[in-house]
């Protein structure tokens, strides 16, 4: 088995897996992306106070923008064809990064799990009111550091 | 677990990253495995004995 690899086309962006090329992939990355953020800034705006029909269009657009980059993400991940990417292992799972995710995901779970019962617990005690949205984008934000610091602390003892 | 992968693969001329290839896996996972951190998944074993033609056993050994 000396023969070198099979070698396939790839691009940093990649093709779409529905048989389009890149081209085909940033035009369904785009479209999907505005299609998603428009439509999650009109329901911001709809279900806002109603004020001024200014007050409505800001909500939509200011809504929009900050989703879209993410809405594009997640529209470019789900149409993108993995094999066409440059640097995408054929098999993730058997890699050591792989291994280094589960373990920072479990970690991060028990973390999740002894912080959100401790709070629990200070909350009843105390009666502090705390907002909700707040609350979740504060645990969101811990649980993506502490998967982030787990997987470096990972990397760093096997590498 | 204790392997001849470094040796097995100088022997045949293979760069970590061509070795990787062969495995579909990522060269930090050769690395890796290559120094004994990581020990490679079953079929990741297998592929490794395939591309070297050899048994698993004779790849790798317990400490």
């Amino acid at each position: 088995m000396t023969n070198a690899p099979a070698t396939r086309t790839t691009s940093r962006f990649g093709r779409a897996r529905f048989g389009g090329g890149t081209p085909a992939l940033v035009a369904a990355t785009l479209l999907g992306g505005a299609a998603i953020s428009s439509a999650l800034g009109a329901l911001y705006a709809a279900l806002g106070e109603h004020g001024t029909q200014g007050d409505a269009w800001l909500r939509f657009t200011v809504m929009a923008v900050v989703t879209l980059p993410v809405a594009a993400a997640l529209v470019w991940a789900a149409s993108v064809d993995r094999s066409s990417l440059t640097d995408a292992t054929e098999r993730p799972e058997d890699s050591v990064e792989s291994a280094w995710f589960d373990r920072a995901a479990r970690g991060a779970f028990g973390d999740t799990f002894m912080t959100v019962g401790l709070a629990a617990a200070a909350f009843s005690i105390t009666g502090l009111q705390v907002d909700t949205g707040l609350l979740l984008l504060g645990l969101a934000t811990l649980i993506g550091i502490d998967v982030a610091v787990r997987y470096l602390l990972a990397k760093r003892a096997d590498a | 677990m204790r392997n001849s992968l470094p040796e097995r693969r100088q022997e045949r001329g293979w760069s970590q990253q061509r070795l990787a290839d062969e495995l579909g896996v990522s060269r930090q996972t050769v690395i890796s495995i290559e120094k004994g951190r990581f020990d490679p998944s079953l079929p990741v074993a297998f592929r490794l004995a395939a591309v070297f033609e050899c048994r698993i056993e004779e790849l790798f050994s317990p400490e």
